[in-house]
């Protein structure tokens, strides 16, 4: 009898084994896939940055926008990933309210050096978590890449990527986008797909730079009129945006969080980063409409298909914050405006003398505003926390609050760093390699060693 | 439009701003309006390139 007893408990442990392991792989893979999605971002500015250049600067912008992509990688090993475990409760680095947050526990799971930072058989979700992070990283850096091309040094241009990329987006990531985060559990606020936290930051650190940047060589006419500096590839830069656009389906997946596991808010639910439940479904509904009505918004304003495009990630930056929470048809309509909104804040800017090569600024630091606070206009009242009654809840004070940190924690460092560069003589090309071409000036080879050629006429 | 609750708790079913109100027909009437806008200014848009098109190729003859 007991031997038998025995062999059933072995029996139901196994049982009940199974299941968790095939859950930890899911849960493992789920992440791991985010990681090859969200590199298709990159691919995607790649050519977008390449595309939106003149033909003498190609492959300089190209190297540049590569480079930001692999100094991320490390430095984000080194040091931002403490900063994202070890900042949410402000500078004091104090452990917050759900026990995952100070310096303390960051140093237990975040140094290089501790066990969870490299290949542990009993370990299936660092790295993966630690991969989808850095390619956020990743991602704010090649935000910023595109505003400064075609006149920005490239060891200038990677220690500015790296101060954004590692540091000033993580820090506003540890507050705005940790369930831990001050300004989550004081001010309630609620960005899901990181409108503020990603997008403004990167979007206002570029704007900081190009203020000591300085526009590019024959923008502007002596009466402060702009001159328009086309790229010499639009259809690539157009095919560019709309890798970016599949590349944020992976992005976004990798702001939720799978149930299931020990680490996991819910044993049966998808979860957002604050531990507010939420259905991929939900996400599928609003991101389609989020680019749909970004598209559609920028079409009706401009026709311009570089604007439409951009237009499509204006419209999911309009909807991110609250792609968990909007009704699909809220989300295409905050989305559209997004899109319409684009080109009248491109033109203010160029003509307020900032040179932004792509649209950055506009994009992801004004509409980033737009979407952060979109949440505090049509979902105010949400419990931005899992809990009892009593979490502090949505509103446009607290969407107010996050913008004007997180425009600080962008625009502040990207406008002090640059102008030590710009003293130290780091941070602008000299003029003679601006006029001849960075490509001539700096890169080994020709983007086009047989120039760009009229098409031949077909055979008869 | 906003949350009916004040915990995630037991919560199940929609829970977007709005739903089950009248704010659900205001939505689907202003999206559905905005794509109609669209596509009457951009056929205003057609018409005129078109017309351009056509006087810049009489004017050629």
């Amino acid at each position: 009898m007991e031997a038998e007893l025995a062999e059933l408990a072995a029996k139901v442990a196994a049982l009940e084994a199974g299941p968790k392991s095939t859950n930890t792989m899911f849960a493992e893979t789920f992440y791991y896939l985010t990681i090859p999605l969200m590199v298709i971002i990159h691919a995607g500015f790649l050519a977008y940055e390449m595309g939106a250049s003149r033909q003498k600067n190609v492959l300089a912008s190209g190297i540049k926008n590569i480079l930001a992509f692999a100094f991320m990688v490390p430095t984000f090993y080194f040091f931002g990933w403490w900063i994202y475990w070890a900042f949410p409760t402000g500078i004091t680095l104090e452990a917050g309210p759900n026990g995952i947050s100070g310096a303390a526990y960051a140093s237990e799971i975040a140094w290089p050096w501790v066990e969870y930072m490299g290949p542990n058989i009993s370990d299936n979700a660092s790295g993966v978590f630690w991969g989808a992070f850095t390619l956020f990283a990743a991602t704010t850096a090649s935000i910023f890449s595109g505003a400064v091309i075609e006149r920005i040094q490239v060891v200038g241009f990677i220690i500015l990527a790296i101060i954004l990329g590692s540091v000033a987006w993580v820090v506003a990531a540890a507050w705005g986008w940790h369930a831990d985060g001050w300004l989550v559990t004081k001010y309630g606020y609620h960005d899901f797909g990181a409108a503020g936290v990603v997008h403004m930051v990167a979007g206002f650190f570029a704007l900081g730079v190009l203020i000591n940047l300085g526009p590019r060589i024959g923008k502007y006419n002596i009466d402060g009129s702009a001159n328009d500096l086309s790229g010499h590839n639009m259809p690539f830069t157009i095919t560019g945006l709309m890798l970016i656009i599949v590349g944020f389906f992976g992005f976004l997946m990798a702001c939720v969080i799978v149930p299931g596991e020990a680490w996991s808010w819910y044993p049966d639910k998808f979860a957002t980063i604050y531990g507010t439940p939420i259905t991929l479904s939900a996400l599928s509904f609003n991101i389609l409409m989020g680019f749909a009505g970004g598209i559609i918004g920028a079409w009706m304003v401009t026709r311009d298909p570089f604007w439409m495009m951009s237009g499509a990630l204006a419209g999911i930056i309009s909807c991110a914050s609250g792609l968990d929470l909007f009704w699909p048809p809220a989300a295409f309509a905050i989305a559209f405006v997004g899109g319409a909104a684009l080109k009248p804040i491109a033109s203010m800017l160029e003509g307020m003398g900032i040179d932004d090569a792509v649209g950055a600024v506009t994009v992801h630091g004004f509409i980033g505003i737009w979407g952060v606070m979109a949440v505090g206009i049509f979902a105010a009242g949400y419990p931005a926390a899992q809990g009892d009654a009593g979490v502090a809840v949505t509103s446009l004070m607290g969407q107010a609050v996050g913008v004007g940190v997180i425009f600080c924690l962008g625009f502040i460092p990207g406008l002090l760093c640059s102008l030590v560069l710009r003293i130290l003589g780091l941070l602008r090309v000299p003029e003679a390699a601006e006029i001849a071409g960075l490509d001539t000036t700096k890169v080994p080879i020709s983007a086009y060693p047989e120039g760009i050629n009229i098409s031949t006429l077909p055979a008869e | 439009m906003g949350s009916a609750f004040d915990t995630w708790n037991d919560i199940s079913g929609p829970m977007y701003p709005g739903a089950g109100t009248e704010w659900e027909y205001i939505w689907f009437l202003v999206a559905a309006g905005l794509c109609i806008l669209a596509l009457v200014i951009g056929l205003g848009h057609e018409k005129i390139a078109y017309r351009r098109a056509k006087k810049r190729h009489d004017d050629r003859r």
